[in-house]
């Protein structure tokens, strides 16, 4: 088991971890920064992390694209005292289950730190962090053997000894990863648990390959871990999905979320799934206003992201504002990015499935970029996965991709109003002119911004193409909100580096709390969230 | 994985050979019609020139290959996805690529599906044209905000 973590010590050989050195690196493209000064206030410390966490990443390492879902258990007081964790992965290859036996964290007052996971080899993880809240955070690894972002919530121990009884009722969930041929695949759904360890019925959608299924049946089991499962609230489980057996690990937040890792190497495929809440409709008359949306996947021409905006009523879809990062040239340059409407929009319609699962479409027909069309499902009347499923000039999926879709709500929003202490975690890919290297990198850091819109702050980050890790770097950069912020909005952060990196991106408003953000540079497709943590 | 990517790739080599086109006289499609089988190329020719940070086309590696009937802009994917499986490729190689002309904005790009030196053969796309060099969808952990925060 050890070796899935201890083979890692021989990757990336390349990536030289940056020190805050002048401006005299750079060679073979690797970055330099300057450091960003230490933070001055904020609720956080070691004692933020005190009980059982339960995290879930994916990237890439030397064997391609890779998981891992785990829990780690945290003292309080900057140590780790176990965990184990679930990686699929092509350097094991397969997937291995793997035992936490110590760590250490650290998390300054602003909410960032550093968190390593050592495992019963003596390997090491190493990972930046930053808490969103009191009980949940964002990361990315920064220990130079792979790339990856991910996040980890805070678990119910308590519940623990009653999984899987306590996992009962409707449950949506999004599960995406690479199928058993290395293609991009895309699950997205719903199941109702019995409360006795099985799934009596449920619906759902896959994007394999550019293909998609439309709605499936659904059935399964899910089962504790005689091992972990009193400990970590880790189980298995398996998905019937229209006769097709998927297995998953998973591990319990508590009844109403567990997050899930394929098991089906080479197939990997990791997400949640989560309860669903509040009063599904069953027409459109009950899905009404302003949501925004985020995207991630792979289209013809590599990496594919799109952030965007719908308003929805009454069965019609207006105000589309959408962002497409798609890898794929436009104009002068390999430019990547295409603002919709690029022409006029039409045929906008959204329905609803009558039965109260929770499933719906939407698709709208901009007449210079195609159709787009989705597929959703609510996991409460506010919030829902999403599934990209766009045909753009063709009649089949030109795209695999899902993400997350929001009702906008606190507007009007404002530059001032965005002042405040945000936690951001971006992914995405980038192409650097020194090496002509493509590959994965990974962001995650924290800022204030002052009401004037005027942002400062720390980051580190993986990357890749660049080999390069840095950590603890000076940002900077602007957020201007327009009108009244429901539209795209402009979001510019410039990184202290040598040489100096400024992404631009744009930004969509979901509430006081929840920014999206999708590139809009060349060289690079990148897309993220962004959380107010204080 | 490297060995079934492998293994693939010859399955699909051997299929695209029976289906290709010799010549797609055709207008070429914008990328955002998808990929097909029915209007694949075989290109035969020499690896003229190797650009791994394309200003032209996808992001990632182009080869500019010499055929018959002039030089065309390929897009191979990732060059170090080709490495990884075994094929560098350098200017005076002798290749084989299946693929498609699009059109990228104002560029045309002929975008690979399977590229063989020799005897080596690598699919850097799915017959569907799904990109394998970064093995399929990445969906970013990011994207998916219902996994985060601490909701019990």
């Amino acid at each position: 088991m050890s070796r899935s973590i201890m083979t890692y010590s021989a990757l990336f050989a390349a990536i030289v971890v940056a020190a805050f050195t002048c401006a005299c690196g750079g060679g073979g493209g690797t970055i330099s920064a300057n450091p960003a000064p230490p933070p001055t206030s904020g609720p956080y410390s070691a004692s933020t992390l005190a009980g059982t966490y339960a995290f879930e990443m994916s990237g890439q390492d030397q064997g391609g694209f890779f998981a891992r879902i785990g829990s780690f258990a945290a003292n309080g007081a900057g140590g780790i005292t176990g965990g184990v964790l679930d990686l699929s992965s092509g350097i094991v290859p397969g997937v291995a289950t793997v035992t936490i036996t110590s760590g250490t964290y650290m998390i300054g007052t602003n909410g960032k730190g550093t968190l390593s996971l050592v495992d019963s080899a003596g390997e090491t993880i190493g990972l930046s962090i930053v808490m969103t809240s009191t009980t949940a955070g964002l990361i990315t690894e920064t220990d130079g053997t792979a790339t990856a972002s991910g996040n980890f919530t805070v678990q119910d121990a308590t519940t623990f000894a009653s999984v899987p009884n306590n996992l009962t009722g409707p449950y949506v969930f999004d599960v995406s990863g690479v199928d058993p041929n290395g293609a991009g695949e895309s699950f997205v759904g719903q199941f109702a648990a019995n409360g006795a360890g099985g799934i009596t019925t449920g619906v759902v959608d896959v994007n394999d390959d550019f293909t998609a299924s439309g709605p499936l049946p659904v059935t399964g089991t899910f089962a504790a871990d005689a091992t972990y499962g009193s400990t970590f609230g880790r189980g298995t489980a398996t998905l019937i999905l229209n006769g097709t057996t998927v297995n998953f690990a998973f591990y319990a937040v508590g009844a109403g979320r567990i997050r899930m890792l394929r098991t089906n190497f080479p197939a990997t495929s990791v997400g949640d799934a989560v309860a669903q809440t509040g009063t599904i409709p069953t027409a459109t008359s009950g899905l009404t206003g302003s949501f925004a949306f985020i995207l991630a996947g792979s289209s013809l021409s590599g990496s594919d992201v799109r952030a965007g905006r719908v308003s929805l009523s009454s069965g019609t879809v207006s105000n589309v504002q959408l962002d497409d990062d798609d890898s794929s040239a436009s104009g002068s340059g390999n430019s990547n990015h295409t603002a919709i409407p690029a022409g006029t929009i039409s045929a906008s319609t959204y329905t609803i499935d009558p039965s109260g699962d929770g499933r719906g479409t939407l698709t709208f027909t901009d007449s210079s970029a195609g159709t787009f069309s989705f597929i959703f499902y609510l996991s409460s009347p506010t919030q829902a996965v999403i599934q990209d499923v766009s045909t753009g000039s063709g009649t089949l999926p030109i795209i695999t991709a899902d993400g997350s879709m929001q009702m906008q709500t606190g507007n009007p929003f404002s530059t001032a109003g965005e002042a405040g202490n945000w936690a951001f975690n971006w992914s995405g890919e980038s192409i650097n002119g020194t090496t002509g290297i493509l590959a994965e990198e990974d962001f995650v850091g924290q800022y204030t911004q002052t009401t004037s819109g005027s942002i400062s702050g720390g980051v580190d980050f993986t990357e890749l193409s660049a080999n390069s890790v840095v950590t603890g770097a000076a940002m900077s950069g602007t957020m201007a909100v327009a009108g009244d912020g429901t539209l795209r909005n402009t979001y510019s952060i410039t990184l202290a580096t040598s040489p100096s990196s400024t992404l631009n991106f744009a930004a969509y408003l979901v509430d006081a709390n929840t920014i999206f953000v999708v590139g809009v540079d060349t060289h690079r497709t990148i897309t993220g969230s962004i959380l107010r943590n204080f | 994985m490297k060995m079934i990517r492998m293994s693939l790739g010859a399955v699909w080599l051997a299929s695209a050979f029976l289906l290709s086109a010799s010549a797609n006289a055709q207008q070429a499609p914008s990328l955002r019609s998808g990929y097909s089988l029915a209007r694949e190329v075989n290109l035969v020719g020499t690896v003229s020139s190797i650009v791994e940070d394309s200003q032209t086309g996808p992001l990632g590696t182009n080869v500019m290959v010499q055929t018959g009937s002039g030089l065309v802009d390929v897009h191979v994917g990732s060059a170090s996805y080709l490495k990884l499986n075994h094929l560098e490729l350098a200017s005076g190689d002798s290749v084989r690529i299946i693929g498609e002309n699009f059109t990228s904005g104002t560029n045309a790009v002929f975008v690979a599906r399977i590229v063989q030196k020799g005897t080596t053969a690598v699919a850097v796309r799915s017959p569907k044209g799904m990109p394998l060099w970064r093995n399929g969808t990445r969906l970013q952990a990011t994207a998916k905000t219902q996994s985060q925060g601490g909701a019990l």
